[in-house]
């Protein structure tokens, strides 16, 4: 562009000066032509040219028509002016029109010049003008075409600068994520030569890059798998795969410096760098992982001692645990079962819902109940069942035990269903008994009225008998008549006797109150023994704490128990009765024992049945009420009484009121 | 005028022997059920046109009774003003306590259980007798 704007510009200069020099020659011309009329002047002037003056005319229209050679219309004037010069100078002497005719011919060449010169000189102008204009903008253009090429130049430059400086920069952070990065990195060249081995290596193998540099990673890896790793590393190198993990090949082992083996995760990939094939190994120490992972494994073992079921799956997700105890208790494997959700897996329902189960879980982190599941044979089992839900993190499992119950399921039902069984058979006997009881209401009323009426009879008319007519009756008749009145009497004491039994066992007890067992001892023998210092009888009473009770059937109790020791001891040469008490795991036994009869403990077990007798009528009189009213006044009381004895050497009964039923 | 009100003949010969031997020296009517007694008591029936006012000053009722048995008796005597001051004992061989209850709720004066021994009988006979018609002393109207 410079070149063009300096050839341009010197063009344009040409112009100027060749529009100059036409100007200049025009005005030569014109000079020319002024110098040959005057030159012609003198010609007219002497009327006869001399030879000088000829001479210099004829210079002076030479000079004219040199001048005027580039021009061919005035060659043409010149040539006829030449001609007519020649004759006014020689031939035609005397003669003026020559001259003329030369002047004529100059005056239209003066013409053509001074015509030619207003042209050239309009020419010259505007060449100048147009030079003034454009060589400006030329210089112009060029110095903004150099300025700008400069600048190109310069901008070209710092580019260069930018890219070589980018550059290092992506070096320097290269090389601090490889010289900050957590794993171990380390590249090796296609001969297994370490090039790179960065800080975490450096830490992770206990040794300097500037030792590992240049040597073999076989130092890094223990002897045993130094082949198998050879191997991989070709045959990686042979996939043009760009990276892979290397921890699909199994556990990978490292070596420390110091000999210390440990488990490692690795990847790899490879890259080509200056014509070169590069690998670069990125290594993380899993030891604690590992340490971990075979912690959760012992754990895992433990659980298995365990006979409950442990499971445990993710949140939402599927069963990743299954103990042994669950293999036991589903019959599913470890196998089929991890990886199931384990609603569907176990088919499990639960009284309340599943959906409040997780919401419980959800909510609580925690669940305990009952779950029906299904087994891998199709039976139905009901378990008791916890469950935890674990957060961690961003992951949730729930961790559930659950202990087969359906055995104990099946007896609780069982006994649930005997026990509503025998509720019901209590009812029923309940109301048989209730029915049984209004039956020997009627039967007792009955008893006491009906039966007590013809007795009375009997007793009455026996009496009138012996009133009207004993006079007459021989003695044996009125023994006879006597006969029939005791036996009719003696009715009468069963019938009172059996009455007050069956009544004790249908009335309600009286509400207990405190008893002074002294005074209720005391006053049945004033009725027992109303002249007791005057009788056979020896009364020893012992201690005799207070107890509480129904104070008239306890009275009853007494009465019996003193006036049977009263009665059997009585023929005996000093009878003793004694009344007293003993304590007895902690509860209170009262007793009363006589020095009489006795009776054989062969018969103990009917002693306090009704009507059961151990003597004669003729020996000893009663009914065989007696002790089975006091048995049942005692019982209902929450007491116990029993008897020991022997024949002819006294009996003792003993009672308690402790525990008593109100 | 003593009315004993027996359905049971022996019953009643036995208890007119007993009143004998006690040597009570008022009359006795006897009514063999219940409906009988009331005619007596209240004029009506086969009594018709006796006077209410006229007594019995004493009535020995039984309770098993036909017809009207002898708590109704005693609930009809007790219930109504002109015949409410009469004594009445129960003399009767029910012990049953549900009846003494009743009996004495429905304003009985005694309730007596009939012995079976006669002699006892004629003792209880004597004492009732002693008592209600000589010691106790009855309002004025019921003259």
């Amino acid at each position: 562009v410079i070149l063009a704007m300096a050839g341009f510009s010197s063009t344009l200069v040409r112009r100027l000066v060749d529009a100059k020099d036409r100007v200049n020659h025009t005005h030569a011309v014109l000079t020319a032509i002024q110098a040959l009329r005057i030159d012609l002047a003198d010609v007219e002037d002497t009327g006869e040219p001399s030879p000088e003056i000829g001479e210099r005319v004829r210079k002076s229209a030479a000079v004219v028509a040199r001048l005027i050679l580039d021009n061919p219309r005035q060659q043409g004037r010149m040539r006829r002016l030449q001609a007519t010069l020649e004759r006014t100078l020689g031939g035609a002497t005397g003669r003026a029109d020559p001259k003329r005719d030369v002047v004529v011919v100059l005056t239209a060449m003066e013409d053509e010049e001074r015509a030619l010169l207003a042209q050239r000189d309009r020419q010259s102008t505007a060449t100048a003008q147009e030079s003034f204009l454009l060589l400006p903008l030329g210089v112009y253009v060029a110095v903004s075409m150099l300025t700008v090429g400069l600048s190109l130049l310069n901008a070209g430059m710092g580019a260069q600068a930018k890219a070589q400086s980018a550059v290092a920069d992506n070096q320097a952070r290269l090389a601090g994520v490889v010289g900050g990065a957590m794993d171990a990195i380390i590249t090796v060249d296609r001969e297994q030569r370490i090039v790179l081995f960065n800080a975490a290596a450096e830490k992770m193998f206990r040794r300097s890059a500037h030792e590992a540099l240049g040597r073999p990673i076989d130092v890094f890896i223990p002897p045993r798998h130094r082949g198998s790793h050879a191997r991989h590393i070709g045959e990686f190198g042979a996939t043009g795969v760009t990276s892979r993990s290397m921890g699909l090949l199994g556990t990978i082992s490292g070596l420390r410096a110091d000999g210390e083996e440990f488990p490692i995760e690795a990847s790899i990939s490879q890259a080509e760098a200056g014509g070169q094939k590069l690998y670069t190994v990125i290594l993380r120490d899993v030891t604690e992982r590992v340490a971990a992972q075979e912690a959760l494994g012992r754990q895992g073992r433990l659980f298995d001692q365990s006979y409950d079921a442990i499971l445990a799956w993710g949140w939402g997700g599927p069963i990743t645990f299954w103990n042994r105890g669950a293999e036991h208790l589903y019959g599913f494997l470890r196998h089929a079962a991890i990886g199931r959700r384990p609603q569907e897996l176990l088919r499990s329902t639960t009284p309340g819902g599943w959906a409040a189960l997780l919401a419980a879980l959800e909510g609580a982190g925690f669940w305990e109940g009952e779950l029906e599941h299904s087994t891998h044979d199709g039976a139905r089992i009901t378990v008791e069942s916890r469950m935890v839900l674990v957060r961690e993190g961003e992951r949730a499992y729930v961790l559930e035990t659950n202990r087969d119950i359906t055995e104990r399921r099946r007896v609780e039902d069982a006994v649930r269903e005997l026990n509503a069984d025998l509720e019901r058979r209590v009812a029923e006997r309940t109301a048989e008994l209730e029915s049984a009881n209004k039956e020997l209401e009627a039967f007792s009323y009955s008893v006491s009225h009906d039966l007590r009426s013809p007795l009375r009879t009997v007793d009455g008319f026996s009496q009138a008998l012996l009133e009207d007519f004993g006079p007459t009756l021989p003695e044996e008749g009125r023994r006879q008549v006597r006969t029939i009145r005791e036996g009719a009497q003696r009715m009468g004491a069963l019938i009172d006797d059996l009455l007050a039994f069956s009544r004790l066992g249908r009335q309600a007890l009286a509400r207990r109150q405190p008893l002074n067992m002294e005074r209720l001892v005391q006053d049945t023998l004033d009725e027992l023994l109303p002249r007791r210092n005057d009788d056979l009888v020896v009364v020893r009473i012992g201690e005799l704490p207070p107890s509480a009770g129904d104070g008239a059937l306890v009275k009853q109790v007494w009465t019996n128990l003193l006036s049977n020791a009263i009665k059997y001891s009585a023929k005996r040469e000093r009878p003793v009765v004694e009344v007293g008490s003993e304590r007895n795991d902690g509860g209170i036994v009262y007793f009363v024992r006589d020095n009489g009869v006795g009776f054989d403990m062969r018969y103990a077990k009917k002693l306090f049945g009704v009507f059961q007798r151990l003597h004669r009528a003729e020996d000893f009189e009663g009914t065989g009420v007696g002790l089975a009213i006091v048995q049942r006044i005692v019982q209902r009381h929450g007491g116990r009484i029993w008897a020991e004895a022997s024949p002819n050497a006294g009996a003792t009964f003993r009672f308690t009121l402790t525990g008593g039923a109100s | 005028l003593i009315l004993l009100v027996e359905d049971n003949p022996q019953d009643l010969e036995l208890a007119l022997r007993a009143f004998r031997k006690a040597n009570l020296g008022n009359p006795i009517e006897v009514a063999r059920d219940g409906a009988e007694a009331l005619d007596f008591v209240f004029g009506e029936g086969a009594h018709a046109g006796r006077r209410i006012e006229d007594g019995p000053t004493l009535i020995l009722l039984d309770l098993k009774l036909p017809k009207v048995d002898g708590l109704e008796v005693l609930q009809r005597v007790k219930s109504d003003p002109r015949t409410r001051t009469i004594p009445v004992v129960v003399l009767t061989s029910s012990k049953e306590q549900g009846d003494v209850v009743q009996s004495y709720h429905l304003g009985v004066n005694s309730y007596i259980v009939k012995p079976v021994s006669f002699d006892q009988f004629v003792d209880a006979v004597q004492q009732l007798g002693l008592y209600w018609l000589l010691l106790n002393q009855p309002p004025k109207a019921n003259g």
